[in-house]
């Protein structure tokens, strides 16, 4: 299992563990969620059973975590995890989730999993996936996201080893004015490994703004990302930002932006670059006195160190310390 | 000593660029060497830092008596070789603090990095954004936590205004253990000067002037700055033959 922290819940196949939760933090099986919130900004798969894995995160109104809240999905035996999430944070509320996906399963394995985010009015989350599969793992992971009115969603995946498949969409809505989204993937792909990023963000109500960052590396493995903005009202921002780091000529990216304007006084934009490893940062390191090897790797961990300037520094450190630990001096 | 230079030749892509090169650095010499642009200085330096795109034709390079002309960049800076580069590259996401990290002198890092004002760069990616001075400041600073034994400054004082060149030229004053007793001193350095303005504040032992590729004549730094400021660069290379 992949031990990021002291989990609220722990999923393992479909079996699920549900620890004791901080104050004004409501962790139950999801199909307690309620009707408010299941299945309501997503659509439901034929894939899923009458009886649904999964958890339901709820962090009561006007609640502050200084903590991050650990949840972890663990694909021991079963050749199909089928997970539906619920998480609900209320008005005014603060929290950081972290995810950490792995398996053990030597055979293939699907993981299909739905989750479904309302940040309410004024509330701020934080929401990093941590993937660690293996190369037998196919991975299907559809995200929706709903947020209100001055309220904040930051998110962060990452995934650094082997995996057979990942396909990832996600949908933002910012459906409340001044609603704002960061949104960042990093992506280290080797052979035989390939991924599909698709991120959607509509900004429908005036005054939001959403930023999308993605940095993938292949070593072998495909990466295709295609990011989309899509502005409904009037004062809003969106940029998007896709880097691509070739460090052989294995491997494939491909990275497609897409800007969509139904008014006029909005300003997205959006920046693309892939290339590879650059020589002379390289060299201007290793005059320093610094191996060859270990200025690739400290490029390329630049490379993947997006600054996400909302969250708060303890975060910040838990993020770099599960880095720390998932890097296992790969690069 | 510390650097022995020995009828080095270098081309670039086939062309030549230094021709012949003689030069020889004692312990705790420091030595100038002015010229035009496009005379071959930077040239010298990245080929003393071992800058592969510099092919040596002939000659060779020792360094504390090991011949290092083919060693790579990071075994001649390990050696105690390090260059304040001109134009260093930005590398994005890799902080200066991280760097400090690398080396290991968190420690010694804050005080260094207020004598250089650079507080507020310690935590931004290398060279980002960066203006001319700041840049020249964070070479040296970098120079700091790798501590060797040359320095080799590239053009410090371009593109920084006189408050800066002060600000830089003490510190290089502190890398070259000013503060030490002359007999103790052991390290050396190897500027390169467009102007002239590091010399107020960095005492130079010898001069040299460049012109196409090859080192003319050898003499006191102060002297020649005077004949260059009154002559200008082929007047007084002509005075050194």
């Amino acid at each position: 299992m992949l031990d990021i922290g002291k989990n609220v819940c722990s999923i393992k196949d479909s079996s699920i563990d549900i620890t004791e939760a901080p104050l004004g933090v409501i962790v139950l099986p999801v199909e307690r969620a309620g009707k408010d919130y299941l299945w309501k900004i997503a659509s439901r798969s034929d894939i899923y059973q009458k009886k649904e894995t999964g958890v339901f995160l709820n962090v009561k109104k006007d609640i502050i975590l200084k903590e991050p809240l650990y949840a972890s999905f663990l694909i021991h035996k079963f050749s199909r995890q089928i997970i539906h999430n619920v998480i609900v944070i209320g008005s005014g509320a603060s929290a950081h989730i972290f995810t950490g996906c792995s398996s053990r399963r030597q055979e293939d394995s699907l993981h299909f999993s739905t989750t479904e985010i309302y940040v309410k009015k004024g509330a701020l989350l934080t929401y990093m996936m941590f993937h660690d599969w293996n190369k037998n793992s196919e991975v299907k992971s559809h995200t929706f996201i709903r947020v209100e009115e001055d309220a904040t969603f930051v998110s962060g995946y990452l995934s650094l080893h082997p995996v057979k498949v990942v396909d990832i969409d996600s949908h933002l809505e910012l459906c409340g004015k001044n609603a704002t989204s960061e949104e960042a993937t990093v992506i280290y792909a080797r052979e035989n490994s390939v991924y599909n990023i698709n991120t959607h963000a509509f900004l429908n109500a005036p005054n939001t703004r959403t930023n999308i960052v993605s940095r993938n590396i292949t070593n072998g493995g495909i990466v295709h990302t295609e990011g989309q903005i899509v502005a409904n009202a009037e004062k809003t921002k969106g940029h998007l930002e896709c880097d691509g780091l070739m460090l052989s000529d294995r491997g494939r990216i491909c990275t497609i932006p897409a800007l969509e304007s139904k008014v006029a006084d909005v300003e997205l934009s959006h920046e693309a670059a892939v290339g590879k490893l650059s020589e002379e940062e390289i060299e201007y390191l290793m005059s320093r006195g610094i191996s060859f090897k270990e200025a690739q790797s400290l490029i390329i961990k630049g490379f993947i160190d997006i600054d996400m300037p909302e969250l708060p520094l303890s975060v910040k450190k838990q993020i770099k310390n599960i880095i720390n630990m998932l890097d296992r001096n790969s690069f | 000593m510390m650097l022995k230079i020995e009828d080095l030749s270098v081309e670039i892509e086939g062309k030549r660029v230094l021709n012949h090169i003689n030069l020889h650095i004692g312990k705790n010499e420091r030595h100038v060497i002015f010229g035009p642009n496009g005379a071959g200085k930077s040239s010298l330096l990245m080929t003393i830092m071992g800058y592969p795109k510099y092919k040596v034709v002939q000659g060779r390079i020792l360094f504390k008596g090991v011949d290092i002309t083919h060693l790579s960049l990071n075994e001649r800076a390990k050696m105690g070789i390090g260059m304040m580069h001109q134009r260093p590259p930005t590398i994005k996401g890799l902080t200066l603090m991280r760097l400090t990290e690398v080396f290991g002198k968190e420690k010694t890092a804050q005080e260094a990095s207020e004598k250089l004002k650079l507080n507020g760069l310690l935590n931004r990616d290398i060279n980002r954004d960066f203006s001319g001075g700041e840049i020249k400041r964070s070479e040296l600073f970098q120079l700091f936590i790798q501590n060797p034994d040359l320095f080799m400054l590239d053009e410090p004082e371009s593109g920084v205004d006189l408050g800066n060149v002060e600000t830089m030229g003490n510190f290089v004053n502190e890398l070259l253990e000013e503060n030490l007793k002359i007999k103790h001193r052991k390290r050396s350095a190897l500027i390169i000067t467009h102007t002239g303005f590091i010399l107020r504040y960095v005492a130079a032992d010898k001069g040299y002037v460049m012109m196409n590729g090859s080192l003319i004549g050898m003499g006191n730094p102060f002297q020649i700055l005077k004949e260059i400021e009154k002559h200008g660069f082929s007047r007084c290379a002509e005075c050194l033959i």
